[in-house]
């Protein structure tokens, strides 16, 4: 299994492409059967094909991925990130996601979970708001 | 994993309410959270239990060496169950970092006396309808651990 370095690199690799519009390679840091849950709780995107269309729609609304703190597990198969994620068009909106990603051992993504609700995201440039006055 | 009714907000608040009283060092406060058959894994990979008997017993070594948590802000999944919050974690050194050492975690200071443990981790929590904790999974590894002064 990838090693924690190994895992925890991954994690801002995916950012770095994604930042720099590689769509082709932040697709290559997963599995062709990838399940993409992105966010928990609605239906999975599932395989590379419809993955490269949630990217590329991502990367046309100008997304930027700010890694914050990764961290691990003891088995060899997880990276958890908190991340701050920011889509400029057609309007500014900001998310605060964690997100798992599962590896196998390839080394490659074979599932990810981004966990994000309507409360953790905000649209236009304020700050979000904090758990507290949230209403949903 | 299963699916609940509970808002973003009502999950939230419980992950911080957990800290609090983690903090408060009440176990039996703290078990309140949880129902009867909770899973649960700290770290996940490695040490897993059920029930709140062992939850309990779980807490319980780790209020007695000193236990503090301080949580980031934490999110919700739009599945009505899940919430997940980053911590960190400090405890005494001892007893749980020369059993860490033994497995390989971490390296053992040369003096342990005055040290401390710190653990960086993600809480990944699972509540029920009734807003009960049913599983609770505590992501951190060997990169995560520091032992401090």
């Amino acid at each position: 299994m990838p090693d924690e370095a190994f895992r925890k690199a991954m994690a801002l690799e995916y950012a770095r492409r994604l930042n720099e519009r590689d769509v082709e390679g932040a697709l290559a840091l997963f599995t062709d059967d990838v399940v993409f849950e992105d966010p928990v709780g609605r239906p999975p995107t599932i395989g590379k094909e419809a993955l490269r269309r949630h990217l590329v729609m991502s990367v046309d609304n100008q997304v930027h991925e700010s890694p914050r703190v990764s961290v691990t597990s003891m088995c060899g198969r997880f990276v958890v990130t908190e991340t701050r994620v920011v889509l400029r068009t057609p309007a500014v909106l900001k998310f605060h996601i964690i997100g798992i990603v599962e590896f196998g051992e390839d080394g490659l993504g074979h599932h990810v979970q981004a966990f994000w609700g309507m409360t953790d995201m905000t649209v236009g440039e304020g700050r979000p708001a904090e758990p507290a006055s949230r209403s949903t | 994993m299963g699916t609940g009714l509970t808002s973003e907000r009502d999950r939230k608040e419980l992950a911080l309410e957990h800290c609090r009283r983690v903090n408060a060092g009440d176990v039996d406060a703290l078990l309140e959270l949880y129902g009867e058959d909770v899973v649960f894994a700290d770290p996940v990979g490695g040490d897993e239990g059920a029930g709140l008997r062992a939850l309990r017993a779980h807490y319980e070594e780790a209020f007695a060496a000193g236990l503090r948590v301080e949580p980031g802000e934490p999110v919700a999944a739009q599945d009505g169950a899940h919430t997940f919050v980053p911590v960190t974690s400090v405890t005494d050194y001892a007893p749980l970092g020369p059993r860490f050492a033994e497995r390989g975690w971490l390296v053992p200071p040369d003096d342990p006396s005055g040290k401390r443990l710190r653990r960086t981790c993600m809480l990944l929590l699972r509540v029920d309808e009734t807003g009960l904790i049913r599983e609770a999974r505590t992501f951190w590894g060997r990169s995560d651990v520091d032992v401090i002064d």
